[in-house]
């Protein structure tokens, strides 16, 4: 009987492969929303003019762009499916907390990665096909400079990575107790309710918002999620070190 | 060597205790069958030992160490039950060489031989395997991985006797050529005791019996013949199993504590003495009520 001796980090890069090659179906998932973002985008724009649609009207108003925002939802809920799978499929094999946590996390920067590019890209493809259907379509804003595009990709991924492993937070904390699943949103929607009443108080998740979407410096921002996402992922392994397999 | 060492170990849910107490140790290159009736603690003990439970109390050493969330206990140790899942958008081929990944020790040819032997094709999906067939390719997994230590929990649910044995053999041969530590837990004792070397008899919870499976042929003996004989030879506290047979003939299982001399006694007196099969004796062993389910309706 001979005994392998594992090395942590080895054994991370072996089960980000593995989870990389279970998890492809959050690349079609992000496939199919940004097509369906497209399509909206497309009939968005077109009936803006018109301005009957009061859905999308509000869609505007919250960021701007549709596939961006459809980007980082997809990446939102990939975060918990990804802490489902991790839960449900990692211990099948050689791991630990530590090592599922870590190689889900670079999984998750990837799909982030993958997400920004993606979405900016998507933007591209939506001035294509608004230029090609639509021949009113034709000022400067259809030029995107590639540094632009670059700087856009980038961001989009950040918020995607951000939200990914906020979707990883919630995903475990309800792995760890059931009741949570209807504990955190009733919270989340409750606390929405109460600053929306008491403007001009302090608000927490307003400030939080704000911490990040007012960054201007590309700089400070990434430091700002990087330190976040650290933060929330710390705590991922803090509480679940002692946790137990179901199966 | 000593592979696994349990210290008055106990694990309970709520408030119900699944392992209570249990004291043991296992030998490496062993193979041992874990027999014990439904909620015995059987999976729940499994678990423990794969790192997968936390005790409540007490302690469990794999390879020296503590297995709860434990690298170095993970990377040689895979534990095979019913619940084991496999990502379900691989087909066979991939999901064996994505698996062997994770093990050194991993014998693709082999893991491709088995996978041909019990005609399952590399290209079919996991999810539209039956049952039978879901358990053949967990078992494959668990042999091809040649773990320094393999846990197989109820492996066989599913498959019909013919792949049953065929897996058997498997498992024996690929332990000749690379001895490991196995634990079996299965309700068939009469099937896998040809493979074992040692038996890990639970009830309860707690530990019952732990000996060499040639100690536990000669544990108990038969005897069928009239009650009143019987009777007289045997204490109460050495009854295993007792089952009225006729008016006043019954047959009795005790433990065999008994010298030549008694036995060709009772055999002058009509008594017939017979061996106990293992799988009957592990039956009479764990059941919770001496007179069986006859007692039941004896009573209604």
């Amino acid at each position: 009987m001979s005994f392998h001796e594992p090395k942590l980090l080895a054994v991370c890069k072996k089960q980000y492969a593995y989870k990389l090659k279970t998890n492809l179906g959050i690349f079609f998932s992000l496939m199919i929303v940004q097509l369906l973002a497209l399509l909206l985008s497309l009939n968005g724009s077109a009936s803006m003019g018109a301005g009957s649609s009061s859905m999308v009207i509000n869609l505007k108003l919250i960021s701007g762009d549709i596939i961006i925002v459809f980007t980082l939802i997809w990446a939102f809920i990939i975060g918990n499916t990804v802490a489902g799978n991790a839960c449900r499929l990692d211990f099948s094999f050689v791991s630990t907390r530590l090592t599922s946590n870590l190689a889900s996390v670079c999984l998750l920067a990837t799909a982030a990665l993958v997400g920004g590019i993606t979405a900016t890209l998507s933007g591209v493809l939506l001035r294509l096909l608004v230029y090609w259907f639509q021949d009113v379509y034709t000022n400067n804003s259809l030029y995107l400079a590639p540094l632009t595009l670059l700087s856009g990709s980038y961001v989009t991924a950040l918020y995607a990575f951000l939200l990914s492993v906020l979707g990883y937070f919630f995903g475990m904390l309800t792995q760890r107790n059931k009741a949570l699943t209807i504990v955190i949103p009733v919270l989340f929607l409750g606390s929405l309710f109460i600053e929306a009443r008491r403007a001009g108080e302090v608000q927490l998740l307003t400030t939080i918002f704000v911490f990040f979407v007012r960054e201007t410096s590309m700089l400070l921002f990434s430091m700002k999620v990087v330190c976040a996402a650290a933060l929330l992922f710390a705590t991922v392994i803090l509480f679940t070190n002692r946790m137990e397999v179901r199966r | 060597m000593i592979c696994i060492e349990s210290e008055s170990l106990a694990k309970s849910f709520g408030k119900f205790k699944a392992v209570n107490n249990l004291s043991f140790s296992i030998e490496e290159n062993k193979i041992t069958g874990l027999v014990g009736r439904n909620g015995a603690g059987k999976t729940t003990l499994l678990k423990l030992l794969a790192g997968y439970l936390l005790p409540s109390s007490g302690e469990v050493r794999v390879f020296g160490q503590t297995p709860f969330n434990n690298l170095h206990v993970a990377a040689n140790l895979i534990f095979i039950d019913d619940q084991l899942e496999l990502p379900d958008n691989l087909n066979l081929g991939e999901t064996l060489a994505a698996i062997g990944q994770f093990y050194a020790n991993w014998r693709a040819e082999l893991a491709r031989g088995l996978l041909d032997y019990f005609s399952l094709q590399p290209q079919q999906y996991y999810a539209n395997l039956s049952k039978g067939m879901k358990s053949s390719l967990k078992m494959i997994i668990g042999i091809a991985a040649r773990c320094p230590l393999t846990i197989f929990d109820e492996p066989t649910v599913g498959m019909d006797v013919a792949v049953r044995k065929d897996f058997y053999r498997a498992l024996l041969k690929d332990f000749m050529q690379y001895p490991r530590t196995i634990i079996f837990s299965s309700h068939l004792l009469s099937e896998i005791e040809e493979l074992l070397d040692d038996l890990l008899l639970i009830k309860a919870g707690e530990k019952y019996l732990h000996l060499p499976l040639d100690e536990l042929k000669g544990y108990a003996v038969g005897f069928t013949g009239q009650a009143s004989i019987i009777n007289k030879m045997i204490t109460p506290e050495q009854i295993l199993y007792q089952r009225q047979l006729g008016k006043d003939s019954i047959y009795l299982v005790a433990r065999n504590t008994f010298n030549q001399e008694i036995l060709q006694q009772a055999r002058l007196q009509g008594v017939e003495i017979s061996p106990v099969a293992t799988d009957d004796l592990s039956i009479y062993l764990t059941a919770q009520h001496k007179g069986g389910i006859d007692n039941v309706f004896s009573r209604t």
